[in-house]
């Protein structure tokens, strides 16, 4: 029996794997390796696709607006998330249950469907192509991951620390900073760190939203697919670029990864 | 002398809440109310003969309803769709997960590697499938080839196989999911209750039937309800590999509303469409959870 489990265990890794592998392979291949007729596993590695990546202004812009986008959604997204975790861990239990469910009834949402609203509103206050038409809409995308994680932790944390606090005469913003944040730090991380993969990943709003100036990384990579011919070797090295940061994420919250996965229905 | 203070009076003030649910009704509840109000509208940017904006009440509704015959068909795509990925995935994924409980500490500690497919960006992952099984040099289409399989053109291209490939695409990416979060599911059933039953002779199958599925069970639930909840939705990978093509063979309600808002610029009849996809999500959630929480096996 065990045989079978270490069987399937090993058919899961390569299966997982196989892809990212390969593309990390096919980023170190010159275009004709790339184009053979059989796939070549041995080749000489070259970094002219990466080089290339690099010399090309529109690539780089593109590396910077994914940048810019995730890091400035992320702190919106913590910045407004946490206190409203922190008093939805400490309201009652009835007005928690309706505002938790309402949160995470955002997570519902098709997004195809409240795209074009969107698409209307942002055009209507001049943010389309904008960075921060697309760090607006990514920092809402991910209030709910981010609340709903927050109030776990914060319910972790005993009220007597803060009952102490307040009766030293500090205010619940003081209390906040000083006294609650540093005792939930781990849950900052993960939460940022998954805040910041899902803008990073998101593709549909960032397409929408964008069309040159702005364009983050999910969006330009596919337009590397053209009917006149696709520069897969550009796309490989774009690919492990976008691919690197999550292995990063993922090697770091190992352990929070399945908490991470199924908020909302796993505390 | 201060009496101390009670437990309501640590109350933290709500307005600590207020500029995130002021951003989620933003992006959320006003575009919804946006949507309530075009669907009731004729509003077309293309055509130029409607006067943008004419009031026409619920007749967007009625022609989404019954007589959009691509909408029907597309809707009925989608169900497919997320019925048979989401079965596949539970399935496969509840006998994975039984098998991976016996390798515990050894399966755990490859996590991060196993679900990495559901942390990649569904457009990475679109073109790594274009890229593997491309016609001409995509190595997996080599080695259907090398083995005799004729294959001269992308599975994704024709018209028989690409919705399957779509789904196989699906299960690929959280497949490996499901069976982790079932596999800490099933680790975290007291093994005391599996020992004593064990003791008194029972098999393994009534083992599972009687002890570990009822105590997964919420986490059955809910694991299918959000997978589904995701697969009606699709959307990025339709649109990458095969923007609905071969034909409408791959078209989802997401593409089909996308082709009809963002290609053909008809705002009134896809913010209908719209309002109806953001019901049916709701209310097949629910209905799915209710049916799965209601079942006579006793999941």
């Amino acid at each position: 029996m065990k045989y079978i489990a270490w069987f399937i265990l090993a058919v899961l890794l390569t299966s997982a794997l196989v892809p990212s592998v390969w593309l990390g392979l096919t980023s170190l291949k010159t275009r004709r390796d790339i184009l053979a007729d059989r796939p070549r596993l041995a080749f000489s590695p070259t970094l002219d696709n990466y080089r290339e990546v690099f010399y090309s202004r529109q690539a780089v812009s593109t590396l910077i607006n994914s940048i810019v986008i995730v890091s400035g959604s992320t702190l919106l997204a913590m910045f407004l998330g946490v206190p409203a975790a922190y008093y939805l861990s400490r309201c009652g239990v009835k007005r928690r249950r309706t505002l938790m469910l309402s949160v995470l009834s955002t997570r519902m949402a098709p997004p195809v469907a409240i795209g074009l609203p969107l698409f209307l509103m942002m055009r209507y206050t001049g943010l389309l192509d904008t960075r921060t038409a697309v760090v607006i809409v990514h920092a809402a995308i991910n209030l709910s991951l981010v609340i709903w994680l927050m109030v776990g932790y914060f319910d972790e944390v005993p009220r007597v620390t803060e009952e102490a606090a307040m009766l030293d005469g500090d205010t619940s913003v003081g209390v906040l900073r000083r006294v609650v944040i540093p005792l939930v730090l781990p849950g900052i991380g993960v939460s940022s760190l998954f805040a910041a993969v899902g803008s990073w990943n998101e593709f549909f709003f960032a397409m929408l939203l964008t069309s040159f100036d702005a364009r983050p990384l999910t969006v330009s990579l596919p337009a590397l697919v053209t009917p006149q011919g696709t520069h897969w070797g550009q796309i490989a090295a774009l690919g492990c670029l976008s691919i690197a940061p999550i292995i990063i994420a993922a090697a770091i919250a190992r352990r929070y990864l399945v908490r991470v996965l199924t908020y909302g229905i796993l505390k | 002398m201060m009496k101390p203070k009670s437990q309501s009076q640590v109350g933290v003030p709500s307005y600590l809440a207020g500029p995130a649910f002021l951003l989620l009704c933003l992006i959320f509840l006003v575009p919804f109310l946006m949507m309530l109000a075009l669907s009731m509208t004729e509003y077309n940017l293309i055509k130029e003969a409607a006067s943008p904006g004419e009031w026409i009440g619920l007749s967007n509704y009625v022609k989404a309803i019954w007589t959009d015959e691509f909408l029907r068909q597309s809707l009925l795509r989608t169900l497919v769709f997320a019925g048979v990925s989401v079965s596949c995935e539970m399935v496969l994924g509840l006998v994975i997960a039984l098998a991976l409980v016996q390798l515990d500490l050894v399966a755990r500690r490859f996590i991060p590697l196993i679900v990495l497919p559901s942390l990649l960006s569904p457009v990475l992952i679109a073109l790594m499938w274009l890229f593997l099984l491309h016609p001409q040099y995509g190595p997996v289409l080599w080695i259907c080839r090398e083995i005799g399989m004729s294959l001269r053109e992308s599975p994704f291209a024709r018209a028989d196989i690409a919705l399957i490939m779509i789904i196989i695409m699906d299960i690929w990416q959280w497949l490996p999911f499901v069976s982790v979060v079932l596999m800490l599911g099933i680790l975290g059933v007291p093994q005391s209750a599996i020992e004593s039953a064990m003791v008194d002779g029972a098999t393994e199958i009534y083992i599972l039937k009687t002890i570990i599925l009822p105590v997964i069970r919420p986490l059955l639930l809910g694991v299918t309800v959000l997978r589904f909840i995701d697969a009606f939705r699709e959307f990025d990978r339709v649109f990458i590999v095969t923007g609905g093509g071969p034909g409408m063979t791959t078209e989802t309600v997401g593409f089909y509303l996308w082709r009809t808002t963002f290609k053909y610029w008809d705002i009134g009849y896809g913010s209908a469409i719209g309002i109806l996809f953001y019901i049916a999500v709701a209310v097949l959630s629910y209905l799915l959870y209710r049916a799965l929480t209601r079942s006579p096996i006793h999941l």
